[in-house]
């Protein structure tokens, strides 16, 4: 080795150990700094708004400037620091590189002559040929793996499936209507845009803006209704003769004592116990408690575990609200953030018209402009998305509905059905991510599932325009679906006696089979409800329209047992317990009715305040929302 | 020399001061606090760009010339030193032809970007330079290779399967880049970039990790980022498979005596074929060939339910997906940026749905592309040409000009002053 050789690797090794030297105090600054981040912004912050409250305080003033220095100073050192090592490991690494490369040259010795170039150059093709093949695997199961990992990945598919129009909606102005909506001032009810029906004492003449107008029997997009034979009073049997249903085809879902899970309850307007006797709010004649509701809202109050859940909004606040069922107290309220701004409701419509959905661990509620959230019984908010904007004139309406473990919602829009923008989804209640979604060939509707067991499974009843369709709550798989529907449709199913009967305005009324969707009679000559949902006990079917007109058809036959006229417009939907049948009309007096096949009215009671929610009968007592307050009525 | 130094010192200094300038107007302060002097460097100016490309053009020819004309290692070296000294530290790594990818591709889908002329010009530059003398920009200009051919010290032969495997990777990332590029998701070469960070001392910390690692193994391994990965090499080896004055081995007839086999670290000289076996029968050939259109198909499928997830990385999903569900990330600010301008969350949707359909198309295309690439990558290595000599494999070979001390008939001519002391005689 000669001298020089030697001298290069000597400074070589010289200029290796200074280099790792340098490169380890690097290492070690970079974590000291990662560890032990100077900048407290918190801190600061604090001290901010401290000041902010009180800028003549020179001392916080002063404290503020001391911490800020000594940040900068901590960070620059660090950074002065780190800047000067790196230079540092240049010139190490630089003359490390020059010297050994120098000693390297000293040393080298003539190229050799290798007659194996030639074979292995083969072998390092071949080896090459198997190196891609592995990754074209490797590659492979990658792929494989991230598109199984991905489908899971339920936040990010949102985005991709979210039923977002091409365009943005004009969804302005008119009110929503759905499970408990408001008067529409100046303007006809929803609904009387549909046919009225020949003969009706409730029909109304005219359009709503924006709306087509009909002829008898159509309905948008072009479907028209094939009214079956019709029989003198405008029943009509089905054109095949379909099979009488089991009465045991259709039941509610088991719903747990002392609980209101959903819109109407799970007896979809019939409900076990008995309907307080009288009331009377000015007098506080059985009024147990009432409670002003912070915010406005149209939905009905539902109750689980001794808690009354309700929702109210306005343009800027959203919340969730638990009233202690004993005494009203508000047990907690719960702010909800507004995800989908492109909407402006009317004041008619307000920005809560929906009834929150609950179960033993979740209450799920919805907003107007498509918002969805889900909290636990405490009022912690577990998630909230939307599904906004959608394509809904008077606002999405339609109430969410827990069953199985599963929160349902029917998201239904388009100015018709073929726009393809409609879908019934599950999300799971503690997440709200997507569990299953069934796109529904539907315009835009503000009804709301009804949950029901169908040959002892869970399932829910959507009704819709063009059709009523039937869901399995545990895939979404559709299990049957009648036409007939039409117009603007916002009452909601009920069901009994092996049939699921719907009532709408601008369409009829119908019995179809539970099992498999046949119709078993169908009528049309009636006053059909608009908003309001029927109600069914001991094989009569119970309804009422916007005017007021309740209606009873024999469920059997879809014949008339009897019609009268209560004198004041009705939204709110009828609820049947103890062989009575409470009906509110819109200015606040309910009046209970005796079921049966003669009309008798019982009593009229007045809460003195405008009503469009329907009640919720728990223990015996009844929760009413009104404009501003929610009831407890019944014996303290 | 000193009236020329002054000269020049005159011309650049007002484009020097004219970097200067006020980002904004100080607050005004009424406890008599003094603002320090707060200065933003303005966009580089038009001499600037025209000096860029001038010393890119400038340093291609010389580099050309060095390869080709002098044959000459000590030039390349010096040259190698310059471009990463200027390229690399002094403009700090940008413009930088491989990034360039990326703009252009941008231009080409987005017609409302004007492609600045500069970034052209770097992107061009080398291409056409290759086009007729190969690689000439990675052998002398490009100063990441500048860098890792530089700490090379000791190469070792990289096994074909990992040279086979490894070198498939630069196409894939060159597609993945496009891509993201054309969709305006991110520029990921340039977010990738091993090097910039030490051209600039500053960085994100696993680049830095990543791009020590990569000098790490330069030290043993020729060049890793520009065989293994980097994207602007499949462009250039694609334009030198064409050049017809490219680097040759030996200055006349190639006497084949073996001894510049191992010259290259790069393993990109290429051995006669003559009486080698040939492994590949007609059978296995066509199979490979029939493999092709099926790895498409499968890969273009893969690429197409790798769509939502590719999507998920753009950073308008991610902002739709924060404005909705409220997440976000807590050191960008995007969706709190997006709810300050009073941006409606529905129009966060629109654009997000607008990138995931560009993704689900631009994924499927992807896949494709990665499938064709692998088929014939196959096929390629399947292929054993014929070769009378030593060649420098045109689109493998980085113009560094180390071979040519290997060959002796090359000697020969350099040394053919001094006689019969060097291999006078054939």
């Amino acid at each position: 080795m000669s001298p020089w050789t030697r001298s290069l690797r000597r400074t070589a090794w010289v200029a290796g150990v200074f280099s790792a030297i340098v490169f380890a105090a690097l290492v070690v600054n970079a974590i000291a700094v990662r560890s032990a981040d100077p900048t407290p912004p918190t801190q600061v912050d604090e001290l901010v708004t401290r000041l902010n409250q009180d800028p003549a305080n020179a001392e916080l003033l002063a404290e503020i400037r001391r911490q800020d220095v000594w940040i900068r100073e901590v960070y620059g050192r660090s950074e002065r620091f780190a800047q000067l090592g790196f230079l540092l490991l240049l010139g190490g690494v630089s003359a490390w590189l020059l010297s050994l490369k120098g000693a390297r040259h000293l040393e080298a010795s003539a190229p050799r002559p290798d007659p194996e170039a030639p074979l292995r150059a083969i072998e390092q093709k071949a080896g090459a040929q198997q190196g891609v093949l592995a990754l074209g695997l490797v590659l492979g199961g990658v792929l494989v793996v991230v598109t199984i990992l991905s489908r899971h990945d339920a936040v990010n598919a949102y985005v991709l499936d979210s039923r977002m129009p091409e365009v943005a909606p004009a969804a302005r102005g008119a009110a929503a209507a759905g499970g408990g909506a408001p008067p529409i001032a100046g303007l006809p009810p929803i609904g009387a845009a549909g046919a009225p029906a020949p003969g009706a004492p409730g029909a109304l003449p005219g359009t709503l803006p924006g709306t087509l107008p009909l002829s008898p029997g159509a309905v948008p997009g072009g479907t028209e209704l094939q009214p079956l034979p019709t029989s003198p009073g405008g029943a009509s049997a089905a054109p095949v003769p379909v099979p009488p249903p089991s009465p045991t085809a259709i039941g509610p879902v088991p719903s747990a004592s002392g609980s209101w899970a959903a819109f109407r309850g799970f007896g979809a307007g019939s409900a076990e116990g008995t309907l307080p006797g009288a009331w009377n709010a000015a007098k506080g004649e059985g009024v147990v408690w009432k409670a002003d509701v912070p915010l406005p809202g149209w939905g009905s109050p539902v109750l689980w575990g001794g808690l009354v859940f309700l929702s109210g909004a306005d343009e800027k606040t959203r919340e969730l609200y638990a009233f202690d069922a004993r005494n009203g107290k508000l047990a907690w309220r719960t702010p909800v953030p507004v995800l989908n701004r492109q909407f402006q409701a009317s004041n008619d419509a307000g920005h809560a018209p929906q009834t929150a959905a609950v179960d033993a661990r979740h209450v799920v509620a919805s907003f107007v402009n498509g918002d969805v959230a889900g909290f636990d019984h405490a009022g912690k908010r577990l998630w909230s998305r939307t599904f906004g904007p959608m394509v809904n004139d008077y606002g999405y309406a339609s109430c969410p509905v827990l069953v199985d473990g599963k929160a349902i919602l029917q998201l239904d829009q388009g100015h018709s059905p073929d726009e393809g923008k409609s879908l019934l989804v599950a999300l799971d209640p503690a997440t709200g991510k997507t569990l299953w979604q069934v796109r529904r060939p539907v315009s835009a509707s503000w009804s709301t599932p009804v949950a029901a067991r169908i040959d002892g499974k869970a399932a829910v009843i959507v009704c819709g325009n063009p059709f009523v369709a039937a869901y399995g709550v545990a895939d979404g798989k559709e299990l049957w679906r009648a036409e007939g529907m039409g117009g603007e449709v916002a009452p909601s199913a009920t069901f009994g006696e092996g049939c699921v009967f719907v009532a709408q305005s601008g369409a009829q009324a119908m019995a179809l089979r539970a099992t498999d969707g046949k119709p078993v009679w169908t009528n049309y000559e009636l006053a059909l409800p608009d908003i309001s949902s029927p109600a069914y006990l001991d094989g009569i079917l119970y309804f009422a329209s916007s005017d007021g007109t309740l209606t009873a058809l024999d469920a059997k036959s879809g014949q008339i047992v009897w019609e009268k006229g209560l004198g004041k417009p009705a939204r709110s939907s009828p609820l049947i317990a103890g062989g009575k049948l409470l009906l509110f009309d819109n200015e606040g007096t309910g009046r209970i009715v005796q079921t049966g096949r003669t009309f008798k009215l019982l009593g009229s009671h007045p809460l003195g305040d405008t009503v469009s929610a329907s009640p919720a009968l728990v223990g015996g007592r009844l929760y009413v929302r009104t404009a501003s307050k929610l009831y407890c009525l019944g014996v303290r | 020399m000193r009236r020329r130094l002054v000269w020049v010192v005159g011309a650049l200094a007002p484009a020097a001061f004219a970097q200067e300038q006020k980002a904004q107007p100080p607050p005004e302060f009424t406890s008599g606090y003094a603002v320090p002097k707060t200065l933003a460097p303005v966009p580089r100016t038009d001499l600037w760009q025209v000096l860029d490309v001038a010393v890119l053009a400038l340093v291609l020819a010389l580099a050309a010339r060095a390869v080709l004309v002098r044959r000459s290692r000590a030039e390349i070296r010096v040259l190698t030193v310059f471009s990463l000294l200027y390229f690399g530290f002094y403009r700090l790594g940008c413009v930088c032809a491989i990034g360039s990818i990326q703009n252009v591709v941008y231009a080409v889908t987005h017609p409302d970007y004007a492609l600045p002329w500069t970034v052209a010009a770097f992107f061009l530059l080398p291409l056409g330079v290759a086009l007729f003398l190969g690689r000439v920009f990675c052998g002398g200009v490009c100063p990441m290779g500048a860098m890792q051919d530089l700490l090379l010290v000791k190469p070792v032969r990289v096994p074909g399967w990992i040279a086979g495997s490894l070198g498939t990777v630069p196409y894939l990332y060159l597609g993945a880049a496009v891509l993201f590029a054309g969709i305006g998701s991110a520029f990921v070469i340039c977010e990738a970039d091993p090097f910039v960070a030490i051209f600039r001392l500053s960085g994100p910390i696993d680049v830095v990790v990543f791009g020590g690692a990569l000098l790490a193994v330069s030290l043993v391994v020729g060049r890793p980022y520009c065989r293994f990965l980097c994207p602007y090499g499949v462009l250039l080896r694609w334009a030198s498979l064409a050049s017809k004055f490219r680097v040759r081995i030996s200055p006349a007839e190639c006497v084949n005596c073996n001894l510049c086999s191992d010259a290259c670290p790069y393993g990109a000289i290429e051995p006669p074929t003559a009486g080698a076996r040939r492994p590949a029968t007609r059978r296995s050939l066509g199979l490979q060939i029939a493999l092709v259109p099926a790895l498409v198909a499968a890969f273009a499928v893969g690429g197409h339910f790798l769509a939502p997830t590719l999507a998920g990385y753009d950073a308008r999903v991610r902002r739709a997906l924060e404005v909705l569900v409220e997440k976000p990330d807590p050191t960008l600010l995007r969706a709190e940026a997006w709810r300050i301008q009073r941006r409606e969350a529905a129009d966060a949707v629109l654009e997000a749905r607008q990138v995931q359909a560009a993704f689900r198309t631009g994924a499927t295309w992807l896949g494709a592309w990665f499938g064709l690439v692998i088929g014939l990558r196959l096929l390629a290595f399947a292929r054993h040409g014929r070769r009378d000599e030593y060649e420098a494999e045109p689109g493998a070979c980085l113009s560094c000009a180390r071979c040519y001390a290997s060959c002796p008939v090359e000697n020969r001519s350099r040394y053919a002053h001094l006689g019969n002391l060097v291999g006078g005689t054939r």
